[in-house]
């Protein structure tokens, strides 16, 4: 790892974003390649969880490290903003179920679609599947991402999965977050369903995407 | 040994073994976990380890509890144990206060959110506004069979010519136009970018095979043009104002035609 984890997850548990944003700012190999940026990102956030369970910090440090971290994430992309590759029309939708309350992976697969010219949108924590499913047939996007953390929303995931699958333009329907890189989600979701355990998979598939477009074009 | 009134004691509470069954619980227990042989039975799969590890050896935790109501309750759990191995457990509910601030941060995130979403439609809807404005300033206006005149507005800048050039220049190739005038009575600002684009757009018209003519020149559009070297070569007509070009050129296509 390019940066102290424990310093960069020290930072985002004092709310300190200045600080931590200067970390990833100024380590050239993570300003250039955000999948190891937001990879560390993860990593200082996986050690939050973990100091929760040692009894080291508490709930409402975590929901700080959380806000803060968003607050890091924003920056960076910011920062990156004129790097990003034109926009290819393609449209991208990304949500967390119902009662789902971790966003911030969602949001780094929700940048990565950015810089790979995609147009996103990030309806975020918590949304009732009717939301979903108003804002999808609106907006007609080519690819639905879900977003599933905690174990006992997956009874939910299948509901969206059928519902924003089944839309008029029938969009790509990806499923991501903390149990899917912990749990084989199957038998959730339908057969056309892209299962994407961690932050590599969403880049090899929006590379392929990206190939695609170059021969069918 | 003291005696505890478990049943109704004012917080939910247990006393359990070493081992965590369940040997009493308070009245304001059973209502939120019902009746669980062992603690462990009321705790998250995802707190089960933390309960296991650090009960025994800390005064107090946070852990996730599934209650009969919902499954996902934070609660900060006190723990006490006696030499005997029994313990008192009492459970404190954290969620109310969390999830005021958790829902109070979720709302400003989504009205962050919101306004992003409004600003991006309103940027999608003024730069299409601007595309359109843009194509209505450089308007073709056929004079005669060989005379027409494109009057430019608003702003001399690249974007006018990106925008409309393709289109002026095959209009111009398909007719057979000997002169065309472009009329400067509509031009504010010229910007810098303009100038470099203007130029290009003006050797093209010559490259069609038709002779550009400049009208309605103040002199700062001149000051400017010159200022970024614009060329001026021996071809180039400037004449005063519009009305001037137009009679002087469809006088001199007139009498060649005579």
């Amino acid at each position: 790892m390019p940066v102290d984890i424990k310093q960069l997850t020290d930072l985002l548990l004092e709310g300190n974003e200045d600080k931590a944003w200067e970390l990833i700012e100024t380590e050239s190999e993570l300003f250039d390649s955000s999948h190891l940026a937001f990879e560390v990102l993860t990593h200082a956030m996986q050690l939050v969880g973990k100091l929760w369970e040692e009894n080291e910090i508490t709930v409402a440090d975590e929901h700080l490290a959380t806000t803060t971290c968003d607050y890091v994430l924003s920056r960076y992309a910011y920062a990156k903003k004129k790097w990003k590759q034109p926009s290819n029309g393609k449209r991208a939708l990304f949500l967390c179920i119902d009662q789902e309350q971790h966003y911030l992976g969602l949001k780094m697969i929700s940048l990565l679609f950015e810089e790979y010219g995609w147009d996103t949108r990030l309806l975020g924590a918590n949304l009732p599947l009717e939301y979903a499913v108003d804002t999808a047939s609106k907006w007609q996007p080519l690819v639905v991402g879900i977003s599933v953390a905690i174990l006992y929303n997956a009874d939910q995931l299948s509901k969206y999965v059928t519902e924003l699958g089944n839309l008029s333009n029938q969009p790509e329907v990806l499923v991501g977050g903390r149990l899917a890189s912990m749990y084989d989600l199957s038998k959730y979701c339908s057969t056309n369903t892209v299962l994407v355990p961690d932050l590599k998979e969403i880049k090899l598939w929006l590379e392929e995407q990206k190939g695609d477009g170059r021969d069918h074009g | 040994m003291i005696m505890v009134d478990f049943v109704h004691h004012p917080l939910p509470a247990f006393l359990v073994d070493h081992d965590l069954n369940i040997k009493e619980q308070s009245e304001l227990a059973t209502e939120l976990f019902s009746k669980p042989a062992s603690f462990l039975d009321c705790v998250d799969s995802e707190s089960k380890q933390k309960a296991i590890d650090l009960l025994k050896n800390k005064d107090e935790i946070e852990l996730v509890l599934n209650t009969v109501d919902s499954p996902y309750m934070l609660f900060k759990v006190f723990a006490r144990w006696t030499d005997n191995g029994e313990g008192q457990i009492l459970c404190v509910r954290q969620d109310s206060q969390i999830m005021e601030l958790s829902s109070m941060l979720q709302m400003q995130r989504d009205r962050l959110a919101e306004t992003n979403f409004d600003l991006l439609d309103k940027k999608e809807e003024l730069e299409n506004a601007m595309n359109k404005i843009k194509k209505l300033s450089s308007p073709f206006l056929p004079i005669s069979s060989n005379l027409c005149v494109i009057p430019l507005f608003g702003s001399l800048d690249e974007e006018l010519f990106l925008i409309n050039e393709q289109q002026l220049l095959s209009t111009l190739q398909t007719g057979s136009y000997e002169h065309v005038i472009l009329d400067f009575n509509g031009i504010g600002e010229i910007e810098e970018t303009g100038v470099f684009a203007f130029q290009s757009f003006y050797q093209m018209i010559q490259l069609v095979g038709v002779n550009p003519i400049l009208s309605g020149l103040k002199p700062r559009h001149v000051f400017r043009l010159m200022e970024n070297d614009f060329n001026v070569d021996q071809t180039f007509h400037i004449t005063g104002s519009l009305k001037d070009a137009i009679s002087k050129y469809i006088l001199s296509s007139n009498e060649r035609h005579r």
